[in-house]
């Protein structure tokens, strides 16, 4: 189970409180769940779990969707169940100056979804095929963009089948996941000059196989 | 349109075909996080005890013998029951499994039960390589209500994983709520709100369980409900069910021959519970993961049991504890809170 593990068994007390990211200091609605951080709500969870709550409420439907991305719909409702379950049974050891908890459940739900890389890629293997046989020709797909990303599609999901389970979470975490490289070195649990490392090979394979004869040398980083 | 954009695409147009979670899933994830650890997975480890097990007397030999018997058997690629000197410590705890009191419990009262765990939460990287391990060692005294219907009580306090005698850290107490006519019961503070009106009672004294082998065999495969192979789960059921509650002496003989008749349970030779016990005990091993149930090598007193892993398979360390856990105290007492007299309590 992948968890970011750095504290001692006493981290509860240690750790120190993230003030609310947003909202009045010190009002009354600060004191409202949905203005205390991440970290915040796991703190409070370790004396009232009830108040863990709010993390599903925060993040489960981006989650899902990740989850569902790669492995589909039905798996990805139970990868999420289980990310929950093991968050909250690793909450003590939470990082509580993290004020948002996101990179560490994408790093669960990932390891979760490595459990089902035979899911994953049967799941890509069914859309190459389902992609190839469709035939681009309708009037109203006619715009050129269009054409070109419906596609790359067949390619694109057989590309992905070919990157390593390391490089395919490092891509997707990114461009699915929306997470930023800081947040995706987090969630992996390695250093950030690994997460651009790998991507720059995932998206050079990808770009190769998409018949690309530009290999990317770009590292912009998002926030 | 580069990689990163062609992605994009490829998400959005997957996205069509996503419903999104369901409107149960929030439900399902309160209902499991109320509900006290069970194993359905492999959870953590923790390194630091000598792995040395010293077998003395006419046992070790056994051992010897049967080890070969059991390494011969499977380059045949057969699922025998257990191996024969597992099966041997299986009916060694069975007998003394009979020789323990019995603890009588009114619907209204409660087991408490005093037990260690040891567990590892590891880092990990995408690859599934493991990248850093850390050990939470944790003292639980649980008052769980024998019916299932009264509210009960968790405390904990962390404690040295090299010396689990030792505190680290102070004690944290959790109302677990009851269950009565299928909907929870409010409790201040109670581990997560259950969901109104959904609720089963968890009995930790259960009387009715079945009290021969054969019986008792149905009774794990019926009630396993993890996604593992069959066998595997039904002595993974077998170490939930002593964990979850009180078993009596008759239907925990009768779970200790079941388990002796499950294909693919042998003897694991180097066996600590988390309070750093000494035992023998019997595994099911499955992806390269060791699932033991622990005995005390002279009485045969189930002890604890542990996690550990074995082959590359698991993608640990082979040798990493996952987890393990030691039975201290076993009793019956009237209150949540309320700790047990001397000399009524039990183990196992």
């Amino acid at each position: 189970m992948a968890t970011t593990v750095n504290q001692g068994p006493d981290a509860a007390s240690r750790g120190r409180a993230v003030p609310p990211a947003a909202g009045p200091p010190g009002g009354l609605a600060a004191e409202s769940a949905d203005d205390l951080a991440d970290s915040a709500a796991i703190r409070a969870s370790l004396q009232e779990p009830e108040r863990f709550a709010v993390l599903y409420d925060r993040h489960a439907a981006a989650l899902h969707r990740y989850a569902g991305r790669r492995v589909g719909d039905e798996v990805a409702e139970d990868l999420v169940a289980a990310t929950f379950l093991a968050a909250f049974r690793a909450r003590q050891r939470y990082d509580l100056a993290r004020p948002s908890a996101r990179p560490w459940l994408f790093g669960i739900l990932t390891k979760e979804i490595a459990r089902r890389h035979r899911t994953e890629k049967a799941r890509f293997r069914a859309l190459e095929r389902a992609w190839s046989d469709r035939p681009v020709d309708g009037l109203a797909d006619q715009v050129a963009a269009d054409v070109s990303a419906r596609a790359a599609r067949a390619p694109l999901a057989a590309a992905l089948l070919c990157l390593s389970s390391a490089e395919r979470s490092v891509l997707l975490l990114i461009a699915w996941g929306d997470l930023s490289y800081g947040e995706a070195a987090q969630a992996l649990g390695i250093p950030v000059g690994t997460v651009r490392s790998r991507l720059n090979r995932a998206r050079r394979k990808v770009s190769e196989a998409l018949g690309g004869t530009n290999p990317v040398a770009v590292t912009e980083e998002r926030s | 349109m580069n990689e990163l954009m062609s992605l994009q695409d490829l998400g959005d147009t997957l996205d069509q075909e996503l419903r999104g979670p369901s409107p149960q899933l929030r439900d399902r994830v309160l209902t499991d996080i109320g509900r006290p650890p069970g194993r359905a997975m492999p959870r953590r480890p923790r390194p630091g005890f000598g792995r040395r097990l010293v077998i003395r007397g006419s046992l070790a030999v056994a051992l010897a013998a049967a080890l070969f018997t059991a390494s011969t058997l499977r380059l045949w690629g057969t699922a025998p029951a257990a191996s024969a000197q597992a099966a041997e410590i299986l009916r060694r705890a069975a007998v003394a499994a009979q020789q323990q009191p019995t603890l009588a419990a009114g619907p209204a009262q409660f087991v408490y039960v005093e037990s260690l765990e040891s567990a590892a939460a590891m880092t990990g990287d995408a690859s599934g390589r493991i990248t850093s391990v850390h050990v939470d060692t944790n003292l639980y005294e649980e008052w769980n209500s024998a019916s299932g219907t009264r509210n009960g009580l968790q405390r904990t306090q962390p404690r040295s994983p090299s010396s689990p005698g030792r505190p680290a850290g102070s004690w944290q107490t959790t109302a677990l709520p009851g269950c009565r006519n299928g909907r929870p019961n409010p409790a201040a503070g109670a581990a997560m709100a259950l969901p109104a009106g959904r609720c089963v009672p968890q009995p930790a004294y259960q009387a009715g369980l079945p009290r021969s082998a054969r019986a008792m065999s149905a009774y794990l495969y019926r009630n396993s409900h993890g996604q593992n192979p069959p066998a595997v789960q039904a002595f993974i059921t077998a170490g939930d069910l002593i964990r979850g509650s009180y078993v009596r002496p008759a239907a925990l003989a009768a779970l200790f021959a079941a388990v002796a008749q499950i294909p693919g349970v042998s003897v694991a030779h180097h066996a600590l519970n988390a309070a750093g016990q000494r035992g023998v005990a019997v595994q099911q091993t499955y992806r390269g993961i060791s699932e033991q149930l622990i005995f005390n090598p002279r009485t045969y007193a189930f002890i604890g049991e542990r996690q550990v892993a074995i082959g590359a398979s698991s993608g640990l360390r082979v040798g990493t504890v996952l987890d393990s856990t030691a039975i201290l105290r076993v009793a019956v007492v009237n209150q949540a809170g309320e700790f047990p007299r001397p000399g009524r309590s039990g183990t196992g």
